[in-house]
């Protein structure tokens, strides 16, 4: 069953169409990569399905409830939460009050807050960094607070905006790690990235877009040797862009 | 709240790691006995005025600290609710406590109605519009000279506690206590931190699921209420109220006091109210010279020790270990 579900989004800025009846669904548990050159729409699409922009048409439907138009943090405690291009965390917090802030409104009655925030901390590999200040953080541990941030809201699904932007290769493998862990344990994620060969290892289906359309959806490896996409990234004579 | 961690509801343990609480504690108790040790009206008039203003630039901390959302109109609330109450006693006779209730009831609409205005506005925008809104009514009193006094303001009502300093400083000094307390129970537990959130990065704040909006409004609503309570306090002292309660200066009065005392700290904002006040009602009589020195004030803490003096003994540390680690 799909978890997550968009149907016709579309988003005009003045005259640009930024993006184009774009739809595609996600099912439980997996990742999907949605890739596409610079420019492309993948932002905006994700500031669609998660509210912080509203949609001229089409629908976001979350585990089978409409979400569309809805305030981002209602989504958010709906069961979806983002990160973003760069880390928004909240910089003269320390990493526990980063991870409390977003916690403080999910703990249930009985439990222990300070022990839901160590948990989130250690699994996304922060600890003993808890008093640090968020500004003092290297760049790989923003992007894992920031992560943290979001699996502290209880969330279904993780839509992640250029993960890997600005890391080392020996940071986005432990990233990706830490990924697949997530996924292992019924996490559904959706990554925007356009870095294909980190990408590779996580998502085994993707969709592309080009100038705000939908150019091609599928496995992987099927989707890279397509033609369409080949010009979309590289150019052609026939280029998406101009049918 | 549905379920889990209050928001408001518990606070965080105040006294855990931080002296400088005892310390604001210590210096209440030590008020208690200054009507008997000071001899001098004017003095104790003054640190009444002094407590008076800690209320008022501690509910701007909340606001302008916490949430980061700098008003530039707080005197909205401070005379808005001093007028209130003053017409309210004046020409209904009614009790003084009703009046001031009444005066922080009307703040907690204003709070509402500029919250709600400023929802989507930020830094120089919610500026200008903060700017205005008290000046809407200043204009709105002067229009009006037979109801609201016009110019000359309104004077002759009721004066708090019938006009006897000492019971008149014991008052103000139980409710600044009681305010400086609920405010740093508010500011250091969980509300302070959403606010902070706000602050930080509100797209951010919304990712993490919290409600930006309605804590913005809250910080306005709050800030507010404590902000008329403060201005309630003044013109039941003072005996009258005049169009300058609503004036830009005493919408920059809480400004100066939170960056010089330390903003988001509360008890900083308490010190730099201390130090303004004084400064204010000696400075009384050179209205140019006031602006002035607070500019400068302003320019040098912030280029000095922009943590404001509540960071000043973290500043000396610093310096210290910088010079050991020279020699």
């Amino acid at each position: 069953m799909a978890i997550l579900e968009v149907i016709g989004l579309s988003k005009n800025f003045g005259g640009l169409t930024a993006v184009n009846k774009v739809s595609f669904s996600v099912e439980k548990g997996k990742v999907m990569g949605i890739v596409g050159p610079n420019g492309s729409g993948k932002t905006t699409a994700f500031n669609l399905v998660t509210g912080f922009i509203k949609p001229d048409s089409g629908r976001v439907v979350l585990n089978g409830e409409d979400i569309t138009n809805l305030k981002p943090h209602v989504i958010v405690s709906k069961g979806m939460a983002r990160t973003f291009q760069v880390a928004r965390v909240f910089r003269h917090l320390s990493v526990y009050e980063n991870i409390k802030a977003a916690k403080l409104l999910k703990v249930k009655k009985g439990e222990s807050l300070d022990g839901k925030i160590a948990e989130v901390v250690s699994l996304v590999g922060l600890k003993g960094k808890e008093n640090e200040q968020a500004l003092n953080l290297p760049i790989g541990d923003l992007k894992r607070l920031e992560i943290g941030r979001a699996l502290a809201t209880d969330s279904l699904v993780l839509l992640l905006d250029e993960p890997f932007s600005g890391l080392s290769h020996f940071e986005v493998g432990e990233i990706v790690s830490l990924l697949l862990d997530l996924v292992k344990g019924g996490m559904t994620v959706v990554i925007v990235e356009h870095v294909l060969r980190e990408l590779k290892r996580l998502a085994e289906y993707i969709i592309v877009l080009d100038f705000g359309v939908k150019i091609a959806e599928g496995l992987f490896e099927d989707v890279i040797n397509q033609q369409v996409v080949r010009e979309a990234y590289l150019g052609g004579g026939t280029g998406a862009s101009n049918k | 709240m549905k379920n889990g961690q209050g928001v408001l509801w518990p606070p965080s343990n105040l006294f855990r790691k931080r002296p400088v609480y005892s310390g604001v504690f210590l210096f209440s108790i030590l008020e208690l006995f200054f009507p008997l040790l000071i001899r001098d009206y004017w003095i104790l008039r003054i640190i009444m005025f002094a407590n008076i203003f800690v209320i008022y630039a501690i509910a701007y901390d909340l606001l302008a600290g916490y949430a980061g959302l700098i008003s530039f109109g707080h005197s909205l609330f401070f005379g808005g609710a001093g007028y209130v109450a003053g017409l309210l006693s004046l020409n209904l006779g009614w009790p003084l406590i009703v009046c001031i209730a009444t005066g922080c009831a009307t703040a907690l609409i204003f709070g509402l109605l500029l919250g709600y205005l400023c929802l989507r506005l930020k830094g120089p925008y919610l500026a200008v519009v903060t700017l205005i809104c008290p000046l809407v009514l200043v204009t709105i009193v002067h229009l009006s000279p037979t109801y609201l006094g016009g110019d000359n303001g309104i004077a002759g009502f009721a004066q708090l506690a019938g006009g006897s300093l000492r019971s008149q400083f014991y008052i103000v000094l139980l409710l600044t206590i009681l305010s400086l307390f609920a405010i740093l129970l508010l500011a250091q537990g969980n509300l302070g931190l959403l606010l902070k959130t706000i602050r930080e990065d509100e797209m951010g704040a919304e990712a993490a699921g919290i409600n930006t909006a309605n804590y913005k409004v809250l910080a306005f609503v709050i800030s507010g209420v404590f902000a008329g309570l403060a201005g309630t306090l003044y013109v039941h002292i003072m005996g009258s109220v005049a169009p300058a309660t609503l004036s830009p200066h005493y919408a920059i009065l809480p400004i100066i006091m939170i960056f010089l005392g330390g903003a988001s700290s509360i008890v900083g904002p308490a010190i730099g109210a201390y130090v303004i006040t004084i400064l204010d009602l000696y400075l009384l009589a050179f209205p140019y010279v006031r602006v002035i020195i607070y500019a400068a004030i302003i320019v040098i803490v912030l280029r000095f020790i922009p943590g404001g003096l509540i960071a000043v003994p973290k500043e000396i540390r610093r310096f210290k270990k910088w010079q050991s680690s020279r020699s």
